[in-house]
């Protein structure tokens, strides 16, 4: 029956049954217990139409007011539309089961139905919606004959929809048996995805869309659902145990919360900070496996390679006797091997040969294998056995007990590759052939550093390498090659890094390891393209620019309040004192011609240009330089007045760097005039235009010096304030002698025009402030969006803005920091040069770019290409707070960014946790979904329930009932006697 | 722990002290009156050392004095004056007594004024406070014993609004936490704490309070003593009792392991409460300068606190005024004809700079 068969036969929104059931009972079945007991269920069916599908706004509000004024007449149900099935994992009908009464629909339209024994997650309620039910046992139940759900549900109403339909659906495609399953974690999955529905609103056009949009929709929730129940042994029962005294029950729940309290002592979220070294301990120690194997990573890879390349090349072993590799391994810059073959053949065919290596391969600088290998039949060409020992830098890796086992998927023909007989049928087959290497072997591996043992493991290590279906193209154009994938690796031993130890067992399968690929890079070195970048700009404050992996916008405030220093600090400034004949001060400088040096080159002024009196005058100095691109006069600023002279002029407009020189009359006798001068070279200081201000936020330094011996010594600003021969106290941050003393007091002047340290043994320190200025100006803020390498989310940053920009037009800004003949780096390609562009107005504006090299993506990932990874490890720790430890993790990865994690901790030698504690998780679309903390005696706290819900809940053990409510500091527990625990 | 302290014990108990104080009306001190005389009073007196009403009223502390009394006594009340010797009459009350210690009002402040820092240091936290709305009738009899005046007032009736509580802590701030211990009595009507949903108990309460006026060749002396003998008793009244310490590790066991403990552990339950609220003496002695004026010197006390005052009174206008020496206040008092009679007491001009603000007035005819 076609969906749309299915509305038209039931056109009403909504039918409700109300099913009684005594459990189900497989009436089939010979061993059936039969029960006294009957439970009665009760539900709404819900077809896949008005609600669900989409419609225009006018459908929607004559049905609204169509069904306000006349209220929803149930279509009704008939005994021939429901059947009771019992099925199997795969969803095929194994027997049917009688109700023992038939369903009857209620007086608010719903129906019920009684059947015996308790819930089953594989007895399925069947909905026929286009006339009697006739499903069959070996049928297997699908969504476009029937609406269906287990019959596992605990609320009194329930629905029976094309979601549960879905849902149930999905938990089939997922698990292989309902082993380790539970109806009540079902009937969470069937309710969470219902719940799912109606928050996001899915609708479509049509049943077999929305059909279709669900399976989209919940095939994620689903996955990630099924794996935590899966994964996840059921701990919370409806029916408690007691230990028939009220106390002993309330201790029970006590001793939960404690446990919980115990491990939230241990996070730092909620720890006082004494407790801080138990996480650390905690987190060093379990991050000791990590150490041992970052450590040895390069070695560990090289020798992983090492076996696939001789297991490799061992496939071109022909069998001849007494061989030296140099004949079937070829060497090459990597690999430096030697070595022997002896080989022996048994009556029954099998060659038995011994094969000792030795030499270097990688960083592998010192090989020593020997191989017992086994040539035994065509589809187990070799099995190795190995023992030996690698030493690199970086570790040494001992192995005995090593067994590697190559096996093919089919039989090789080796005769035919002997006698040099192959077909190109037999050649092409060889080529697809699946192989898988299983190795298990005995290791121990030290992490060396300078010639000295920082880490070490000792254990069994064991994986499974498949060749992938898919043949792997790295680069657009290069020929397809074999993939290998590690399918799973079990590794048992113990880890130590120094006194402490870790005993680990690791056990991670890449689910998808027959299939998975990475991602073929598809651009090519010199592709020129205008696909790739694009840049949206509206003319006045945003511009936009867009690539594969990222993208930012520029936007633009054009009215940004800027104050700014031009500060000379004591390295870009030097004085010194001269004497000059002259008549006076006035004298000597109208008679020079000063010179200053900019960008362009050398500008000059007369002195005789100035007048005396002028605060911040302008007179202008000419071009004394032969550069055609310098201007011809540049205007120096100037301040003259009695006895001194001082003027700077603009060295470089871009990053508004000032230069200048200051003259100050010290004495004038008989004629000889004792000048200072000092030049210098001020940068801008964007922040603030306040000297005060400026000295405040920072420290400074300065050293004394005697025979050859420093003391730096650091002052902080705030210790400063307006004046001239003031003292502060320095602090010591380095000396090269150890007598030096803690602190220092320097005398020092601080005015609006300078700071300058003065102490005995010290050179002045001197900061000159040259000029300060308050102004209007531009500024951009950038916000980017990556999705490539660098996850999801945005922020904020400024970009650069010189001096210069600041007094641009935003226009102005992207012309002068635009992406225009630059060079972009994009993770998911390479590299980019982007083609010279005049910056327009619009969207999605196309660049021009050429790649100039590409990036391999073997280790990169998307939504498409993932390597599917379970992993379960388990760690035994002595901590110093609880004693031994074992730690539990288990993590399913369900989706590229959906998952699963599971965390149990369990002292096994000591009273500080009453019980085993497990933390569940999941996580949908990168965000957190369910989680909650259970432990051994059947307990569950939910963030839903606790802190989503708002309200109280009760948890009931045996005789006591205790309630449980999140409080403004954590959790309250209260007890039925009145007694309180706050967590 | 910041939070757990900040949350209960400071603003929601602090708030529950001062709303009632300014969403009541209340009534008077105790006055002679002529027979057959019907009078409407309301008073309210009340007093913070350490922050100011307005500041405790809002929640936002916006300064912080060295201080440790908080009290809000106020009451309306409606009398006949049967003949010379008694009088009767309807009461409602609020009574709000609270001694903390002045980090108490520090970690108020700091937990909840904008911007405000805790300082690193240690802190000793005690509050203990009542505050009950009652309501009543009352019985007054007058009489002389020579040249003694006496006037006394009996009053009983139902008690409502119960807050009672007791915390001392020693706490400290450091690496911006409040850590420490606290241990924790209060009794309620609504739980400030935890939000627990209790059943509103109901309390009897009785008080007498008496004036003495002494006339003497210096002038006139009286002696106020309101609350004499007082006491509310509160059957079934909801408490928690509760002990709080920041450091989880509780112990070490056997196997030298450490034992961690619930932040907070304590019990809910209800039982009886007796609440005795301080007497409030008033010792004024008006002293005869000329036939215009008096001289007034007085002090007013409540437990151990004892707050002076001096002051003179213009005879021709019956107005009173006196200086408050420690509280800084000035208080004015006058009798407008025979009818209505008024008097208002305030630290500062500004309502919002106030730690001192009485005003009461009666009306009768």
């Amino acid at each position: 029956m076609s969906n749309q068969g299915r509305i038209s036969a039931l056109s009403a929104a909504i039918m409700a049954a109300s099913l009684t059931m005594t459990g189900c009972i497989d009436s089939s079945s010979s061993d059936s217990e039969s029960s006294s007991e009957s439970s009665r269920f009760q539900f709404t069916v819900t077809t896949p139409s008005d609600s669900s599908l989409a419609k225009s706004f006018i459908e929607r509000s004559v049905e609204s007011m169509v069904d306000f004024i006349i209220p929803k007449a149930h279509a009704a149900l008939t005994e021939q539309n429901i059947q009771i099935a019992i099925v199997d994992a795969s969803g095929k009908v194994l027997s049917i089961v009688t109700p023992k009464e038939a369903p009857v629909q209620e007086e608010d339209g719903s129906y019920s139905i009684v059947l015996e024994g308790g819930e089953r997650l594989d007895c399925v309620i069947l909905i026929s919606l286009d006339g009697p039910n006739t499903v069959q046992v070996g049928e297997t139940i699908d969504s476009e004959k029937y609406l269906f759900t287990p019959a596992v549900e605990s609320e009194d109403i329930f629905d029976i929809d094309l979601t549960s339909t879905v849902a149930f659906g999905l938990f089939l495609d997922e698990v292989e048996s309902f082993e380790n399953l539970t109806p009540s974690e079902v009937d969470r999955l069937i309710d969470g995805a219902q719940e799912l529905v109606e928050e996001t609103g899915i609708t479509a056009d049509s049943a077999e869309a929305l059909e279709a949009a669900l399976e989209e929709g919940l095939s994620s929730f689903i996955k990630t659902e099924t794996a935590l129940a899966t994964l996840s042994d059921e701990t919370a029962t409806e029916e408690t145990p007691s230990t028939g005294s009220i106390e002993t029950d309330r201790e029970k729940i006590k001793g939960f919360f404690d446990d919980v309290n115990t491990l939230a002592a241990l996070s730092n979220s909620f720890s006082s900070a004494e407790d801080d070294g138990l996480l650390d301990d905690l987190v060093g120690k379990a991050e000791l496996s990590q150490q041992v194997l970052e450590g040895s990573e390069q070695t560990l890879a090289d020798f992983a390679e090492l076996q696939s390349t001789l297991q490799l090349e061992l496939a071109d072993y022909d069998g001849v006797l007494g061989k030296d590799i140099s004949e079937i391994f070829a060497n090459d810059e990597k690999a430096q091997l030697t070595g022997l073959l002896g080989t022996v053949v048994t009556e029954d065919g099998v060659i038995t040969s011994t094969f000792r290596i030795n030499g270097s391969y990688g960083v592998l600088s010192s090989v020593n294998l020997e191989f017992i290998i086994e040539v035994l039949n065509d589809t187990t060409p070799v099995k190795i056995s190995l023992n030996g020992l690698l030493v690199s830098p970086e570790a040494s890796i001992e192995i005995a007990e090593g067994l590697i086992e190559v096996n093919t998927g089919e039989a090789i023909p080796i005769d035919a590759i002997n006698n040099d007989t192959l077909t190109d049928e037999q050649a092409a087959a060889l080529a697809a052939m699946s192989v898988s290497l299983k190795s298990a072997l005995m290791i121990s591996l030290s992490v060396n550093q300078a010639d000295e043992t920082l880490s070490h493991f000792s254990g069994q290590v064991a994986f499974e390498v498949i060749r992938s279906t898919n043949d792997y193209i790295e680069f657009a154009g290069e020929e397809a090659q074999p993939y290998f994938n590690t399918k799973n690796i079990e590794l048992e031993g113990r880890f130590s890094l120094g006194d402490d130890f870790v005993s680990a067992k690791v056990s991670a399968i890449q689910n998808n390891a027959e299939t998975f690929v990475p991602m073929t890079q598809q651009h090519v070195d010199g592709e020129e393209s205008t696909e790739l970048l694009s840049y949206d700009y509206n003319g006045t404050d945003s511009f936009t620019l867009n690539t594969p992996d990222y993208s930012y916008t520029d936007t633009a405030d054009a009215n940004y309040a800027y104050e700014v220093l031009f500060i000379s600090n004591a390295y870009n400034n030097y004085s010194r004192t001269f004497n000059v004949n002259s008549d006076g001060f006035d004298s000597y400088v109208n008679g020079q011609n000063f010179t200053l040096n900019s960008q362009y080159g050398d500008y000059s002024f007369q002195g005789s240009s100035l007048v005396k009196g002028t605060q911040h005058g302008t007179v202008t100095a000419n071009k004394n330089n032969s550069s055609t691109d310098a201007p011809e006069s540049l205007a120096v600023n100037y301040s003259y007045s009695e006895g001194t002279l001082s003027y700077s002029m603009t060295y470089e407009a871009d990053w508004g760097a000032l230069r200048g020189e200051t003259f100050e009359l010290l004495s004038s006798e008989e004629g000889v005039l004792s000048i200072k001068t000092t030049d210098f070279w001020a940068d801008p200081y964007f922040g603030t235009s306040s000297v005060e201000e400026y000295v405040a936020s920072r420290d400074f330094d300065f050293y004394i010096e005697e025979d050859g011996r420093y003391a730096y010594y650091s002052i902080n600003g705030e210790d400063l304030s307006l004046g001239t021969n003031q003292n502060v106290t320095g602090t010591l941050y380095y000396a090269n002698y150890e007598s030096a003393q803690d602190t220092y007091v320097s005398q020092y002047d601080l005015t609006d025009e300078y700071l300058e340290f003065n102490g005995q043994n010290s050179d002045p320190r001197k900061i000159l402030f040259v000029k300060s200025e308050e102004y209007v100006g531009l500024n951009v803020t950038r916000n980017i969006s990556s999705s490539f390498d660098l996850g999801f989310g945005s922020n904020q940053e400024s970009p650069y803005l010189s001096y210069g920009s600041t007094k641009d037009t935003f226009q102005e800004y992207l012309e002068r920091y635009s992406v225009s003949n630059e060079h972009i780096r994009l993770d998911s390609i390479g590299g980019v040069y982007v083609s010279p562009y005049e910056l327009t107005i619009g969207t999605d504006t196309a660049l021009t770019t050429t790649i100039n090299y590409v990036n391999s993506l073997e280790n990169y990932e998307n939504e498409n290409t993932y390597s599917n990874l379970s992993i379960s490890a388990e760690f035994e720790v002595q901590l110093e707070a609880l004693g031994n430890t074992k730690i539990s993790t288990q993590i399913e990865r369900t989706g590229f960014d959906d998952g699963v994690i599971i965390l149990s901790i369990e002292n096994t030698d000591s009273a500080s946790l009453n019980s085993e504690i497990t933390l569940m998780a999941t996580v949908n679309d990168n965000q957190l979904g369910s989680l909650s903390i259970a432990n051994g005696d059947g307990f569950v706290i939910s963030k839903d329930a606790l802190v989503d819900s708002g309200e109280a809940i009760e948890l009931t053990y045996g005789l006591e009932t205790a309630t449980v409510e999140a409080v403004g500091t954590g959790i309250k527990v209260t007890y039925s006697n009145g007694e309180f625990d706050l967590y | 722990m910041y939070k757990h302290f900040k949350a209960p014990l400071f603003r929601g108990f602090f708030l529950s002290l001062l709303l009632p104080t300014f969403t009541s009306v209340h009534g008077g001190e105790l006055h002679s009156h002529s027979p057959r005389t019907v009078w409407f009073g309301i008073s309210s007196d009340n007093y913070s050392e350490a922050i100011t009403l307005q500041d405790l009223y809002e929640d936002e502390p916006e300064s912080v004095k060295k201080g440790d009394l908080i009290y809000s006594f106020s009451q309306w009340q409606f009398g006949y004056q049967l003949n010379n010797s008694f009088g009767f009459g309807f009461i409602r009350g609020l009574d709000i007594y609270a001694q903390h210690s002045p980090d108490a009002a520090s970690i108020y402040y700091s937990s909840n004024a904008s911007g405000q820092d805790f300082e690193e240091r240690d802190y000793k936290y005690q509050l203990d406070g009542n505050v009950q709305r009652t309501q009543g009738i009352f019985l007054t009899y007058d009489t002389l014993v020579g040249d003694l005046a006496i006037q006394s007032m009996f009053e009983a009736g139902q008690a409502f609004g119960l807050t009672s509580v007791d915390i001392n802590g020693d706490l400290s701030y450091q690496d911006d936490q409040l850590i420490g211990t606290a241990d924790i009595d209060y009794f309620y009507e609504k739980d400030a704490l935890y939000k627990r949903e209790v059943d509103k108990p109901e309390g009897n309460y009785w008080s007498v309070s008496i004036n003495l006026i002494y006339p003497s060749p210096l002038g006139k002396h009286m002696l106020s003593i309101q609350d004499l003998f007082n006491q509310t008793h509160w059957h079934a009244a909801p408490f928690t009792q509760v002990q709080i310490n920041t450091d989880r590790v509780a112990t070490t066991n056997e196997n030298g392991n450490t034992v961690f403990r619930p932040l907070g552990s304590g019990l809910e339950t209800y039982k009886s409460k007796t609440q005795v609220f301080p007497r409030q003496i008033d010792f004024k002695n008006n002293l005869d300068f000329n036939e215009h004026l008096e001289f007034i010197i007085g002090a007013k006390s409540i437990d151990k606190d004892v707050w002076p005052y001096l002051g003179s009174a213009i005879l021709a206008e019956d107005i009173e005024i006196a200086y408050h020496i420690k509280q800084e206040s000035i208080s004015v008092s006058q009798i407008l004809g025979p009818n209505f009679r008024y008097r208002l007491e305030a630290d500062q001009l500004f309502i919002d700079k106030t730690h001192r603000l009485l005003f009461s007035a009666e009306i009768s005819y």
